[in-house]
């Protein structure tokens, strides 16, 4: 072998030597590393406005993974809460969620975060600088779900509240807003990604799910149950929805109205609607709404701009207060006919107050004439706030009772 | 030329990749639209103009089993003026690695690993990029022929498991706010990444049937063009309106995308996409500027030049792109330019070759 050869070989070898190094080094991802146990996991955000200061307080709850489930039957902590409140404030959200690092031991990871709770004085205020922020930060997901606190209490009171199933105050929240949404349609569901859909879009305004404070007992602050805990204050029980122009907050809707929106934008699933027994006055009938669809058409001739909503739904015969024979033909065409009276009602109060209240297209009737209609739109988008409120809706519905259940007839009670 | 070749199946799995690798990372052609549906009008006519680019380079390189373009177009135009052209592809070669590089270093940083530097990412991808063109076509050719299925069925997985997501109604209306003028920006931006298809200029020389180039170089661009379509639909539907505010779409997208509510982190994939889309496209257009400069300059051998080329461009990566801003008004502005200029030159030469062959072969005196 010469020589040249052999230093050549030996050059190769130096080289590739220092760039194994070099490659272990970069490659080891020690810059990014973080431990499990260092890390603290944010499984819910509330914001609140100070009005002294105008500050903006913000509330974390962070999981303790240590404190789950630990020894108490059924998956529920015994002696130590499996969560950590924690606030500091600021003058921009990301400023005050920075210095939360002056409290907290370990720093906040928002990848788990499901759920932002805005303060009633907060959302007037406007959502804006929130919605921005997680939308921003490369840990929060689009898929964290905004709820509103009614009435003026602070947001982060939403983290005192407690469920006697669900250990942590945020799953508990989000659990219950998506039973309230997905079985009864009394409130919304929504996530920050179509909310920023609905903030860049013209003709449609945003509706988020509302709820208040309940106290769970009459002594409120100390509760003892099944589980013994630190203390129970209060629950949380969604009331309707938040209706908002652009980002603000213009007032509520309650749980009918809500429902009525749902109506209208075809988002109701299924539902519970109480109407009177066709037979025995005083005494009601519950109806289970099982589907439902709209469809929704745009009229301009004549009287000006208006808009028909086409509501069909099925429900079954959930049950009565006495004694109903659904095989009577005529009894059937009355429950029909009640049902279609009781989405009318619910729609034409929504509209009524959206329209005449607060001027706030939640239905998305500008967004629907953008897409369908583009050239109508290009003439009534630019006053769309003042068209909408003047703009004729008519609603019909079409419901149809599908079934009685697992029985025709009920046990007849004389009452 | 030496005599390495590829099959049929690995130049589509090369182009498909080529093509896919920047639309997973900063595809700043949704950001520079009025509405997003623009977006998917400019996807659809970029890559109806890009078939007769693709076509007319394929049928130029395909025609000459043996000879490349360059070797083509220095014998037609001269060497010197041959020698300049090659010049010029070399450096549109050496830029595509390097936006590649360096977008992939800025996404990592920005959306997964801000603590590491971005030197890590470009680096280290340049070394594995080098090392593959140095180890020639075949490997890059193996490598993507792998590769590719995994990238294409990550995507499609992605569009799929956002569905739940997704309002199709934001695909309307489809019309054009400012007039046709509103085109022109974006679809200047999809055929500019549309102009990576040139590398089959070089590609082609090395087909096992060279014959079958063209049919294969327009099977892989309307394979890309598909998915880009379909992404693009996706990205819509899901983001709306805000579509034109997102930094980095696709990764977004695989965000957003979960299988029920018990299987989500598709951002996962992401990160896959971005490694090995990113290592193979540099690999392909390093190697193919080491082949470019080496007939420009009639070298015996050009593998050696790999390393030296693929540091050139990390440098250049960690120097010129290494901010998100920086990315996109190079990728915005002048990419957008010399990738436009270059397909008329390609284009132009493709003709001029494809009319002196026939000449040639008509009046062989």
């Amino acid at each position: 072998m010469s020589e040249a050869f052999r230093m050549h070989t030996t050059a190769r070898k130096a080289l590739l030597v220092a760039l194994f190094v070099f490659m272990a080094a970069c490659l080891s991802g020690c810059w990014d590393r973080r431990e499990i146990e260092e890390i603290g996991f944010v499984a819910g955000l509330a914001i609140d406005f100070d009005s002294e200061t105008d500050d903006i307080m913000v509330t974390v709850q962070i999981a303790k993974p240590f404190a789950i489930g630990r020894g108490a039957p059924g998956g529920g902590s015994v002696g130590e809460r499996p969560f950590w409140t924690v606030q500091a404030q600021g003058k921009t959200v990301l400023d005050a969620v920075a210095q939360l690092t002056q409290k907290s031991p370990r720093p906040a990871v928002w990848a788990h975060n499901e759920m932002v709770v805005f303060g009633e004085a907060f959302a007037r205020h406007g959502i804006g600088d929130a919605l921005d922020f997680l939308t921003r930060h490369r840990e929060s997901r689009l898929r964290v779900q905004p709820l509103v606190v009614r009435g003026f209490t602070a947001a982060y009171a939403a983290f005192t509240t407690e469920s006697e199933l669900n250990p942590i105050p945020s799953d508990a929240l989000q659990n219950t807003a998506r039973a309230a949404f997905s079985r009864l349609s009394i409130t919304t569901m929504t996530n920050i990604n179509e909310v920023l859909q609905i903030l860049q879009t013209d003709g449609v305004e945003m509706l988020l799910p509302a709820f208040t404070l309940e106290p769970v007992s009459p002594e409120a602050g100390t509760f003892e149950g099944e589980l013994k805990r630190e203390s129970i204050a209060y629950t949380a029980r969604f009331v309707g929805s938040a209706v908002f122009r652009q980002d603000k907050l213009v007032g509520f809707f309650d749980l009918q109205e809500t429902r009525g929106r749902q109506w209208i934008v075809g988002s109701a699933g299924r539902a519970v609607v109480v109407v009177p027994h066709p037979q025995a006055p005083g005494q009601e009938v519950s109806l289970q709404v099982t589907t439902s669809s709209r469809k929704i058409t745009f009229h301009d001739e004549g009287a000006g701009p208006s808009f028909r909503v086409a509501v069909d739904a099925a429900a079954n015969l959930g049950d009565s207060d006495s004694h109903i024979d659904p095989l009577d033909p005529e009894i059937w065409t009355r429950l029909e006919h009640q049902l279609e009276a009781a989405i009318e009602s619910e729609m034409q109060s929504a509209l009524r107050k959206a329209q005449l209240e607060y001027s706030s297209d939640v239905f998305g009737f500008g967004e629907y004439l953008y897409r369908r209609h583009p050239e109508v739109w290009a003439r009534l988008g630019p006053n769309w706030d003042q068209v909408f409120s003047t703009v004729a809706v008519e609603t019909s519905v079409n419901a149809e009772l599908a079934g009685p259940g697992l029985v025709f007839r009920g046990a007849r009670v004389e009452r | 030329m030496n005599h390495v070749r590829i099959t049929q199946r690995q130049l589509i799995s090369l182009l498909v990749l080529v093509r896919m690798t920047p639309q997973t990372l900063n595809c700043t052609t949704l950001n520079i639209v009025r509405i997003p549906t623009i977006g998917l009008i400019a996807d659809l006519i970029g890559t109806a103009l890009a078939v007769p680019l693709v076509y007319l380079v394929a049928k130029a390189s395909a025609g000459r089993p043996g000879e490349t373009f360059f070797a083509r177009t220095r014998r037609v135009l001269g060497k010197p003026v041959g020698t300049i052209v090659c010049v010029w592809i070399t450096i549109f070669f050496l830029l595509i690695p390097l936006m590649v590089l360096g977008s992939v270093g800025n996404s990592f940083s920005t959306a997964i690993m801000p603590d590491t530097p971005m030197l890590v990412f470009v680096v280290v991808l340049a070394f594995l990029a080098a090392n593959a063109a140095r180890r020639g076509l075949e490997v890059v050719g193996r490598l993507s022929e792998v590769l590719a299925p995994a990238v294409v069925t990550a995507l499609l997985s992605i569009a799929v498991f956002s569905v739940n997501r997704m309002d199709f109604g934001y695909l309307r209306p489809i019309f054009l706010p400012g007039g046709y003028g509103d085109l022109v920006a974006p679809v200047s931006s999809v055929f500019s990444y549309f102009t990576m298809f040139t590398v089959i200029a070089m590609l082609l020389p090395h087909l096992d049937s060279p014959r079958s180039g063209i049919a294969n170089s327009l099977a892989a661009l309307l394979i890309c063009g598909a998915l880009i379509v379909i992404m693009c639909i996706a990205m819509i539907s899901t983001f709306g309106p805000t579509t034109n505010a997102i930094v980095l779409h696709a990764f977004a997208l695989a965000r957003t995308a979960s299988i029920g509510t018990f299987f989500e982190r598709f951002e996962v994939l992401m990160m896959v996409v971005w490694t090995t889309g990113a290592a193979t496209t540099a690999a392909v257009f390093i190697w193919a500027a080491a082949e470019a400069i080496g007939e420009a300059f009639s070298l015996r051998t050009s593998a050696a030049i790999a390393y030296p080329l693929g540091w050139i461009v990390s440098l250049f990566s960690l120097t010129s792109l290494n901010t998100t801003f920086r990315f996109f008004d190079f990728s915005t502005g002048p990419w957008v330019i010399f990738s436009a200029a270059t397909a008329v030159l390609v284009t132009g030469l493709s003709l001029f070759i494809a009319i002196a062959d026939r000449r040639k072969e008509t009046n062989p005196g």
